[in-house]
């Protein structure tokens, strides 16, 4: 019977889905271990590489003055004096580097960061400030094409530690460029002579990326990665939360500590490594994310597969009973008008 | 019996653990180890730190960090990082990365120091913030502390 063999055809196909979606949760929760561990170690090096920082930016009394990197750092707006004369860029363009992953099939996690973005870019375009984009990932680019916002510069979404390593550093050597103004345009020509060169200066970078609170709890986080934020006294001392549980420790030790050589060349030193250790802390979260959100993703969608096959064997046999009922029926009907 | 001081190098993968000696498997006690002085690359030259140093903060660059531990000389290739010194004498070393003397591949490390060396001859001309001169400069660096972790 055709709607029997529909079924059972619905069935197969059901099972070996499953077959996949639990071999995709089995292999994600392998990897989901080394994963964290990978990011529990390098937080503690992130954590003591924030303290170090928000430590030497409490010396400081101006910190806008002390070094390009911290420009316009502190709020309300910068004075006169350290706008750039002549600077032709419109005010206010900001930079986002996007943490996505390479693939998907792992629920909202890369939809999460997207939806975050678009909104940020939405509201900074109705502002009209001009907005620049670095993207870390396939599915960050893929995506942000679908409203006309290319990318300025492209990165595979590392999968070992290694990889991390060497990835945050490029994208933190292009996030200072493009801070510091001296990121040049690709000549759309291509020739690569007599092009004047045009640079993007953005006024800010931040950073999105999916942090990893707990196993099954992924966040969607939007940080400011330049200008390096200045922590606010108040805040050290009293810490804060769960992310920087050292900066307290930090703020208690600070009282006499030399530094060598004198603080404004360890901030030329510092900043950058600053800025590579949070896009590192950020990849290492992301890709502990993508991992647990894989998982979760694969595991529901092997819970589905088994509920749905189960419906559908009910239905089978029920539809099987149906039709031998109506058989045998048959069959009695014919020897009933065949004995009167 | 002389004075100690606290000892421990971090980097994004993690603590290094510095008790492992040659051969060794990684074991499970991490945590600083105790060293009566320990010698590192500082920014402003080859430094020492011994116990009841001042507090103190200072950039890294790459090159060789020696110890003494279990009657042992110990070296460790690190690269560009920074050094803590805390007032309980606890020394941190976060660097970007850490090699211990006997995990240098040292043919390996002296083939790409070669081919280094020749590119940076190639571009001699260039000037010294040329951004390929700046990450071929670098490798070079962390190659050479390699390479002399190696050779003791």
């Amino acid at each position: 019977m055709a709607n029997l063999k529909e079924i059972r055809n619905r069935i197969g196909s059901v099972k070996s889905t499953r077959k996949i979606t639990s071999a995709m949760s089995r292999i994600a929760a392998a990897r989901l271990r080394r994963a964290q561990t990978a990011m529990e170690n390098a937080r503690q090096y992130g954590v003591r590489m924030a303290s170090i920082v928000s430590e030497i930016l409490a010396e400081i009394d101006d910190p806008g003055a002390m070094h390009p990197m911290l420009r316009g750092a502190v709020a309300p707006a910068a004075p006169s004096h350290l706008v750039m004369p002549g600077s032709d860029t419109k005010p206010g363009a900001i930079g986002f580097i996007v943490v996505t992953s390479e693939r998907g099939l792992c629920g909202g996690f890369n939809s999460a960061v997207n939806r975050q973005v678009e909104r940020d870019i939405k509201g900074l375009r109705e502002q009209g400030r001009e907005v620049h984009v670095i993207t870390v990932g396939r599915k960050g680019r893929a995506y942000l094409k679908t409203y006309n916002q290319a990318a300025l510069a492209h990165h595979a979404a590392p999968t070992k530690s290694e990889e991390v390593v060497d990835t945050a550093k490029q994208v933190a050597l292009e996030a200072m460029a493009l801070f510091e103004g001296t990121w040049e345009l690709e000549d759309t020509d291509g020739d690569g002579v007599g092009d004047t060169m045009s640079t993007v200066k953005v006024d800010e970078v931040r950073l999105v990326f999916n942090y990893f609170r707990n196993v099954i709890t992924q966040e969607v986080h939007s940080d400011k990665l330049l200008p390096v934020p200045i922590p606010e006294p108040a805040e050290t001392s009293s810490g804060e939360g769960d992310d920087r549980p050292d900066s307290g420790r930090a703020a208690a030790t600070h009282a006499i500590r030399a530094f060598e050589p004198d603080t404004k060349q360890l901030l030329d030193h510092l900043l950058p490594v600053a800025v590579e250790t949070a896009i590192q802390q950020a990849l290492y979260n992301s890709v502990a994310a993508e991992v647990a959100a894989r998982r979760t993703a694969m595991d529901s969608a092997t819970d589905n597969a088994t509920e749905l096959i189960g419906e559908l064997t009910l239905q089978y046999n029920r539809e099987r009973q149906a039709a031998i009922t109506s058989e045998l029926m048959e069959i009695i009907g014919g020897a009933e008008a065949l004995k009167s | 019996m002389a004075e100690y001081l606290q000892l421990d190098i971090l980097t994004p993968d993690g603590r290094v653990d510095l008790r492992l000696a040659e051969g060794d498997k990684s074991g499970g006690d991490h945590g600083p180890i105790e060293v009566e002085g320990v010698e590192l690359p500082a920014a402003l030259g080859e430094m020492g730190v011994r116990p009841r140093h001042i507090p103190f903060l200072t950039p890294v660059v790459p090159g060789v960090v020696r110890f003494r531990y279990e009657g042992a000389d110990r070296r460790l290739a690190v690269g560009a990082g920074f050094l803590e010194v805390s007032e309980a004498g606890v020394v941190t070393i976060l660097t970007e990365r850490a090699l211990r003397s006997w995990e240098v591949e040292v043919e390996a490390a002296r083939a790409d120091h070669e081919e280094v060396t020749s590119e940076l001859q190639q571009h001699a001309r260039a000037s010294i913030q040329d951004a390929t001169m700046l990450k071929l400069n670098a490798r070079r660096a962390w190659l050479d502390a390699q390479l002399r972790a190696a050779q003791g």
